[in-house]
């Protein structure tokens, strides 16, 4: 070593410096080694302080790695604000194309319930008037009967019931060869009660029109009584049936 | 011994009573405490060699400490802090090692 410290070369060299380090750990009470002794004591006390100091991760960094921390953090934040902005908008795409698709429903819901009430197959009740015809001395025909219902129709008549027959575009009024009345082809026997749902104060005068439907009725031996209703259910429904030769045009 | 005492008593006394770090003083107070455990070394390595001297010991551990503090400041105030400060800590460690190293050959002789 070149800083002046001499090895030293024999036994009794050796023996000297050990007694000097006797020496030095025997206390003396002298000023300079008590000065030594307190800065021991100050140096004991910063290590401890700054071993428990050094536990705390962010407390004992310095401040280049504190900054590069918080710059580091504050990427990952704006990475996030960014995500977060992009599943709000994503959020939004799907709440609006979800509101889109309950409307469309709705609407299709509505056209199913009107098309179920044009077509029969649905129960309906409604505003209406219930016409009874009576027929003593069996002389209603099929044809006046057609007739009644032909006037409800021009008057309006949205859904229409004779006896338990629902009527609907297709259906038919036709005489059996015993005189009966048969609607689609069930046989309804007098007196004729039909339960129609529309404006009833259209289709009531419509029925007593001079010449019109009561006047035929009339002709035919019957008697036709109309009564208004509040609220008139009418139950019957028909099966649809598959059309065999029509197609619809796209 | 007065200086092992007090190295004991001072753990001690910082163990029991926790004391909190003033901010200022925090990046400067592990770089002293690495000189005052340089300047312990050589004070051991002296008195061995029989040149020991409490005043040289005394001024010696003040002026370490001083200027590792300093230059750790002066770092800190060029921009160049975390540098200054491993610079400071290799200069202290190697002197650390070799006055480590004249102990154990003065005591050992190998």
């Amino acid at each position: 070593m070149s800083d002046g410290t001499r090895t030293p070369e024999t036994p009794a060299q050796q023996k000297r410096v050990w007694s000097r380090l006797a020496g030095t750990l025997r206390p003396r009470a002298t000023w300079s080694q008590l000065i030594v002794g307190l800065l021991c004591v100050l140096l004991g006390l910063a290590l401890a302080a700054q071993l428990r100091q050094s536990d705390d991760s962010l407390e004992g960094a310095s401040q280049q790695e504190l900054v590069r921390l918080l710059d580091e953090s504050g990427r990952h934040s704006a990475g996030l604000e960014v995500e977060n902005a992009e599943l709000d908008r994503t959020l939004d795409a799907l709440r609006s194309g979800r509101e889109g698709d309950v409307a469309a429903q709705s609407a299709a819901e509505e056209r199913l319930a009107n098309l179920e009430i044009v077509a029969g197959t649905a129960p309906a009740h409604g505003r209406g008037i219930v016409v009874s015809i009576a027929d003593p001395s069996d002389g209603v025909r099929s044809s006046t009967l057609l007739g009644v219902v032909q006037e409800l129709r021009n008057a309006g008549a949205e859904v229409i019931q004779i006896g338990d027959v629902r009527v609907v575009a297709s259906t038919s009024v036709t005489s059996a060869a015993d005189g009966q009345i048969l609607v689609d082809g069930t046989v309804v026997p007098a007196p004729y009660t039909l339960r129609v749902i529309g404006d009833p104060t259209v289709m009531e005068p419509a029925l007593r029109i001079p010449g019109g439907a009561a006047d035929s009725i009339a002709a035919d031996g019957g008697t036709l009584a109309i009564a208004t209703e509040e609220d008139v259910q009418i139950q019957a429904t028909v099966e649809i049936v598959e059309p065999e030769h029509s197609r619809v045009v796209k | 011994m007065i200086a092992i005492i007090g190295l004991v008593l001072g753990v001690a006394l910082g163990i029991v009573v926790q004391p909190d770090v003033p901010a200022v003083l925090q990046p400067y107070l592990p770089i002293a405490v690495v000189a005052a455990l340089d300047t312990l070394a050589g004070g051991l390595r002296a008195s061995l060699d029989g040149a020991f001297d409490a005043h040289v010991f005394i001024t010696s551990f003040l002026f370490n400490v001083g200027i590792a503090a300093f230059l750790v400041f002066l770092g800190d105030q060029l921009g160049v802090g975390a540098q200054l400060s491993t610079a400071v800590i290799v200069v202290l460690g190697i002197r650390i090692f070799s006055n480590a190293a004249a102990i154990r050959r003065l005591l050992f002789r190998s």
